[in-house]
């Protein structure tokens, strides 16, 4: 009996009102998003956030020690040191070269210089004599036009010279040859 | 997040924050700027990675990013907006990684991500429309769902989610509309 009553009390009479239609109305307008209300799903554990800044901190100080800048050889390591390696011998390379290209020029200007003081004769014989023709490129242009002339005298001496160097090394062959005859049994 | 969120608008928590680690605090700034954010950035992170382990890395790395590059800080958008685009590249960062590692498609994670969902049901709040939601977020192109993420839960306007992203507002209505379009098709195929 208590619970009939009960029930009587809680029925409310519905009567349609213009309310009642817009609320209609807006149900219908949300029927096609079924999207539920956003409701975050995700939670973090117990007492996750209260010592999430210590630990960052930790994290952070620790990272930054650990990624302190080393030596740059350090950091490179071999490669870096097969390219110091590389580079070492291209420059000892260009040095050496350098130096090469130095001591010819500083062997070359004193005895230019030298021959220069000389005169003409001498030094056109003295070329001849220990330079092979390219050093004649040392000459200069009025030198070589007066070349010729020089070079005709001192062609005639060399070719005494060489008849003479000639004849002689004849003679030596056929007294060669004659000794060998004579001990020929 | 109010609609004025596309002008810079500095608060007077980031404020403070950007006066300590001027003045020097970067201890203090950084706790104060954990304090304030960890809660909204653990939460969209965790949306993305769904792993808790995964989350409070990407959420200390966010962090310590921000606190490294803080001095950079131009103040152009708030400081929130900032925070939000460092943890979304990092979420987006570790998905791209998770997939070379794994060697897997670009739609192949979903069910790895799935798996710890249905794994990690102690943790999740709410009913079972719940969990059908995310099932459904979880089958969402990374992007996508990122954009979804912060419409739907975070509730950011547009222009802001245009400032995080670097995408138009266009683009990024777009993107929602189709978002949703997928999950609804995905909730109805579920009942």
């Amino acid at each position: 009996m208590r619970f009939r009553k009960f029930k009587n009390k809680l029925r409310v009479p519905i009567k349609p009102n213009r309310l009642h239609f817009v609320l209609i109305l807006c149900c219908m307008d949300f029927k096609f998003d079924l999207l539920p209300p956003p409701n975050d799903s995700f939670s973090a554990p117990y007492g996750y956030y209260e010592n999430l800044p210590e630990r960052t901190l930790t994290r952070l100080h620790r990272d930054v020690h650990a990624n302190r800048q080393p030596s740059p050889l350090l950091r490179f390591r071999w490669s870096g040191l097969a390219f110091l390696f590389v580079v070492t011998l291209l420059i000892w390379g260009q040095l050496s070269d350098w130096g090469a290209r130095i001591s010819e020029d500083g062997n070359a200007a004193p005895l230019e210089a030298a021959l220069v003081d000389l005169p003409e004769s001498v030094r056109i014989e003295y070329l001849l004599a220990h330079s092979p023709s390219p050093d004649l490129q040392w000459l200069t242009s009025s030198e070589m036009n007066s070349m010729p002339i020089i070079e005709s005298e001192v062609a005639a001496e060399l070719l005494e010279q060489s008849s003479a160097a000639s004849w002689s090394s004849d003679y030596e062959l056929d007294l060669i040859a004659e000794t060998e005859f004579i001990d020929t049994p | 997040m109010n609609k004025g969120e596309s002008t810079p608008v500095q608060d007077p928590v980031e404020l403070e924050i950007i006066r300590l680690f001027g003045a020097g605090e970067g201890d203090s700034a950084l706790r104060l700027m954990m304090r304030t954010y960890q809660q909204i950035l653990y939460k969209h992170i965790r949306r993305m990675v769904v792993d808790h382990d995964a989350a409070d890395d990407l959420l200390q790395v966010t962090f310590i990013k921000a606190w490294q590059n803080l001095g950079n800080f131009r103040g152009e958008a708030r400081l929130k907006t900032w925070l939000y685009t460092i943890a979304s590249n990092q979420c987006l960062s570790y998905l791209k990684k998770k997939r070379r590692v794994f060697f897997l498609s670009i739609h192949d994670i979903e069910p790895e991500l799935n798996r710890q969902l249905k794994a990690g049901t102690d943790v999740i709040d709410g009913d079972e429309i719940s969990l059908v939601l995310q099932t459904a977020v979880l089958k969402l192109p990374d992007k996508q769902r990122l954009v979804f993420n912060m419409k739907y839960y975070d509730d950011l306007d547009y222009e802001t989610m245009s400032r995080i992203t670097g995408t138009s507002v266009g683009a990024l209505k777009a993107s929602y509309h189709h978002a949703v379009q997928k999950i609804q098709k995905q909730i109805k195929s579920s009942d």
